[in-house]
């Protein structure tokens, strides 16, 4: 039968425990580690020792590889200069936005959206009314529907929006024209109906 | 290097990223981890780009701080060791131009320059660049108790860290090849570590303090 004192057991705990710490430094050293683990394994890295650990299996790893790197220890006196000068720079997620590219507010509606959607939509009337009357001009197959039932006998689709906002009827055909539009242009259609006489003569010409 | 596609992606490349994130979210100490592994190569860089070797703690400084300003742009498509090499590079060529503008001789540069025209002083000129003689034979003995310590690793010990430090393979891929779990992979591998360790570290404690 074995018997164990206390002390034993406070140095065989304090032995895995220390394997354990070890342990870890080689499974964060080769990227195994995620979440608590991860965490748990900074809060190791903390320590002296185990920093000095994480020196040493790089040392191995790195003459393994290019015996030339056994060169260099670990240099205390580097590690505090740059300890120092770390300590007065500002952490860098603090010092600048972390995607400088975004657009602040890209994706919420602009103010003056509301606008904006009632001028696109008499744009688009316009240019279908054009279109329309070229067809007719060109005798276009089959009845010619006025522009104004042209634009009515789509299906309409109404607009979300907000209650307090007007209810606009949708053509889907429009809403695939504006689209091709913003393709084309890249911008939006505030150069007004000028811009779409000039998609429209484009049209025409083609055909 | 990379594992394959449905594998984990580049162990090392994943531990930077690991480690660069914390750095991004206020952990100084995971960025000085990353400087304690780079720390050897990039300063061999730097010696390899400036003659005097005074100046490469300084320069490898610099390289560090410069990177930790610019940490939050590093964006992880490449790897973290490629970026920081550009930044090494750049600090290098910035000194150096500053040095050409307002030269300040130390003794070590001005001792090589005074040995400029002599043939047989080129080889030691090479050698001033990058080590003493002192830190050569220790990086000798170093590179000796690592090859002796590998030697004497049992054999599944000795394949698992071969695999994973000289053929950069992942746990996963370690596990196929060897015939056992990944839990075991990771075990054998911090063994190894651990056997080698104790053979290397007496020597690098040997070493510290000093520069090379």
């Amino acid at each position: 039968m074995w018997i164990v004192d206390s002390e034993t057991v406070v140095e065989m705990k304090t032995q895995i425990e220390s394997d354990m710490d070890r342990d870890t430094v080689s499974a964060l050293m080769d990227g195994r580690l995620r979440g608590a683990e991860l965490s748990s394994a900074m809060q190791t890295m903390q320590r002296a020792e185990a920093c000095e650990r994480w020196h040493v299996y790089h040392v191995i790893g790195d003459v393994l590889r290019s015996p030339e790197l056994a060169a260099g220890a670990r240099d205390a006196e580097f590690m505090h200069r740059l300890r120092a000068r770390l300590a007065a720079e500002a952490t860098p997620a603090v010092r600048a936005p972390a995607e400088p590219l975004v657009v602040p507010g890209a994706d919420r509606p602009a103010a003056n959206d509301g606008v904006f959607r009632w001028k696109m939509v008499a744009g688009l009337a316009s240019f279908a009314a054009v279109a329309a009357l070229g067809w007719g001009v060109l005798g276009g197959i089959g009845p010619q529907p006025s522009s104004m039932q042209l634009v009515k006998a789509q299906p309409v689709a109404p607009m979300s929006g907000s209650a307090a906002e007007p209810v606009v009827l949708r053509d889907p055909h429009l809403d695939e024209l504006l689209a091709a539009h913003r393709a084309a242009t890249g911008a939006s259609a505030l150069g007004g109906s000028a811009g779409f006489l000039r998609n429209a003569t484009f049209e025409g010409q083609g055909r | 290097m990379s594992d394959q596609a449905t594998a984990s992606p580049a162990p090392s490349a994943d531990s930077d990223a690991l480690l660069v994130e914390c750095a991004v979210a206020g952990d100084q100490r995971a960025y000085e981890l990353l400087v304690i592994k780079y720390q050897r190569r990039i300063e061999r860089l730097i010696g390899r780009m400036v003659r005097d070797v005074d100046l490469v703690p300084d320069i490898a400084q610099e390289t560090f701080i410069r990177a930790w300003r610019a940490l939050h742009q590093f964006r992880g498509d490449a790897q973290f060791y490629t970026w920081l090499y550009r930044i090494a590079v750049n600090t290098a060529k910035k000194s150096l131009m500053e040095l050409k503008r307002d030269p300040v001789m130390t003794e070590s540069a001005l001792q090589s320059a005074a040995d400029d025209d002599d043939e047989t002083s080129r080889h030691e000129n090479a050698l001033t660049s990058e080590s003493t003689p002192e830190s050569e034979l220790a990086a000798r003995e170093i590179a000796a108790a690592v090859n002796a310590a590998m030697e004497a690793l049992p054999e599944d010990l000795r394949q698992a860290v071969t695999l994973r430090e000289i053929e950069g393979l992942s746990y996963e891929e370690i596990a196929d090849a060897m015939n056992c779990p990944i839990g075991t992979v990771r075990s054998r591998i911090f063994r190894a570590r651990e056997a080698i360790s104790a053979k290397v570290k007496p020597l690098l404690s040997h070493q510290t303090g000093k520069r090379w």
